[in-house]
């Protein structure tokens, strides 16, 4: 935990926290709290308050399912060929070459579903989260190979 | 030649005295030594007229005032009570020890005698070579010798001079001492000064000049202030060491975050970077609430540039104590996109967890 000295800035009018006190501009208002974060002060345009375990929760799990999203799609780039591929072949009419292509690249198809499934189970995963606690000891890590 | 005073037995102890008749330059060289302090002295007198031949002179030298009276008449004088009474040719009084009355006999004139005799001296006006060692010590505390105008700024050759202002010079660095130039032409690195200054629990911002480094040390900290005053137009290279166990554990997940001013500024940083961990390759580009320097338990480098319309970090780090990491790159940037806030203190450095190691601030500019 550390102390912090809230204020809004006189002259940029955005939410500031000082983490020493002779880092509050003289003659402003502010607000002594202890926090684990700076980030965990929030203003909600009528008062400076510590943001709730709900909205830290909500803020955690918004930032997990980025994670995740930022994840997944690391994890699709490499194959992303053979779907364009076989994209490709159906746009042209070609469904025999489709066809061919599917057969091709099975494996890396059956594994494109499977990380489809693991994201969306991952996804409901962060969603039914109850705490943070919870919520940070889930690792975003697909390691199943198909 | 005859020291006339010789039955006063007192003065002959004092002084030993000589005269003699220079010829070729028609004057009077009186030599002598003072036995009480050692010190033995020439004086002249030009005559103004050749003597006759096969003639005395005789002279009365009045030590107090350094002048001459030659005649070719015999003085008359009386001793008594430690005075010298004159009456002829000359009417004066003199302490004892203060007068020499002198004969000089015409066949003592010699003047390859004399030249030679003057070789023992030091000569006002002519150059001669000295080869005895002489020693500087005057009676009273001062300057040994001086030197005239026309000697000022001149150069002394073969002088090796051993002290400058009263300090010894030398290669080997040492206090009060000179540096020289090594062999090699470059000074020893030891001469030039500790240029760090370690900032651990100051209580107030430091000025850091251009070149010098400050180190701050922490231990199970979350919040670490700098305590570096800055401006506009600065330039730092930063290292932040954390020195918890590696390990893929224990961390928590967080910024590690510089705080401009000792505060944050509610979503006025744009964090954008590029990592690699064990699962794979990430990006983002985000927006926070002070500088992002730092993930986890993190080892980072990166650069500070301050100027009020742009301020920014670059660098990358290493992040370890989660199961992806340990190790992981991230490579960032971080823009305070407030272009009319001064940035004046460097800020406080905050940790998601109680953290340990040390921070290198090096201002470049």
């Amino acid at each position: 935990m550390m102390k912090v000295w809230a204020y809004i800035h006189p002259e940029l009018r955005i939410l500031c926290c000082a983490l020493l006190p002779e880092a509050v501009p003289e003659g402003v208002e502010y607000v002594e709290l202890e926090v684990e974060t700076p980030d965990d002060v929030v203003y909600d345009g009528t008062q400076i308050r510590v943001k709730t375990e709900e909205e830290k929760l909500m803020e955690e799990k918004q930032k997990k399912l980025a994670e995740l999203k930022n994840y997944v799609a690391s994890l699709f780039r490499p194959t992303d060929y053979v779907v364009i591929r076989i994209a490709e072949a159906q746009a042209f009419g070609n469904r025999r070459i489709a066809k061919q292509l599917r057969q091709k690249y099975t494996k890396q198809l059956q594994q494109r579903q499977a990380i489809r499934q693991w994201n969306e189970q991952m996804k409901q995963a962060i969603r039914n989260a109850k705490t943070l606690e919870e919520l940070r000891s889930m690792f975003i890590d697909f390691q199943k190979e198909v | 030649m005859d020291l006339l005073q010789k039955d006063v037995p007192i003065l002959a102890k004092i002084y030993e005295a000589k005269c003699f008749y220079d010829s070729q330059n028609n004057r009077i060289a009186l030599y002598y030594k003072n036995h009480v302090t050692a010190r033995t002295l020439i004086d002249f007198y030009n005559l103004p007229t050749t003597p006759p031949p096969n003639s005395s002179l005789y002279v009365i030298y009045d030590l107090q005032t350094g002048t001459f009276n030659v005649s070719t008449d015999p003085p008359t004088y009386t001793v008594s009570n430690s005075k010298v009474h004159v009456t002829s040719p000359i009417n004066a009084e003199y302490d004892m020890d203060k007068v020499i009355i002198y004969k000089v006999s015409w066949y003592e004139i010699d003047s390859d005698y004399i030249l030679t005799q003057l070789d023992t001296f030091v000569r006002k006006q002519q150059a001669d070579i000295i080869t005895a060692t002489h020693v500087f010590n005057p009676t009273q505390p001062g300057p040994a010798f001086q030197l005239g105008p026309n000697a000022q700024n001149q150069l002394i050759r073969y002088l090796n001079a051993d002290k400058v202002d009263g300090f010894d010079a030398s290669q080997t660095p040492a206090p009060n001492t000179i540096p020289v130039a090594l062999p090699t032409g470059k000074l020893d690195i030891g001469w030039l000064p500790d240029r760090r200054v370690d900032l651990t629990g100051a209580t107030s911002d430091y000025n850091l000049q251009v070149g010098e480094e400050a180190i701050i040390r922490f231990t199970n900290a979350t919040s670490v202030p700098l305590r570096i005053a800055t401006q506009s137009g600065t330039y730092y290279e930063m290292h932040l060491v954390c020195s918890n166990a590696g390990r893929t554990t224990g961390a928590v997940e967080g910024p590690i975050s510089l705080n401009p001013n000792n505060r944050t500024y509610s979503n006025a940083f744009v964090f954008s970077w590029i990592s690699r961990n064990f699962s794979g390759l990430y990006s983002n580009y985000e927006t926070r609430s002070a500088f992002i320097c730092g993930w986890a338990f993190s080892n980072s480098t990166f650069y500070i540039t301050n100027y009020t319309q742009y301020k920014n970090l670059k660098g990358f780090y290493e992040i370890y104590g989660r199961s992806n990491y340990f190790p992981a790159i991230t490579v960032f940037s971080t823009d305070w996109r407030d272009t009319t806030t001064p940035w004046t203190s460097l800020g406080t450095i905050t940790f998601p967890q109680q953290t340990s190691g040390y921070i290198l601030v090096r201002r470049l500019v």
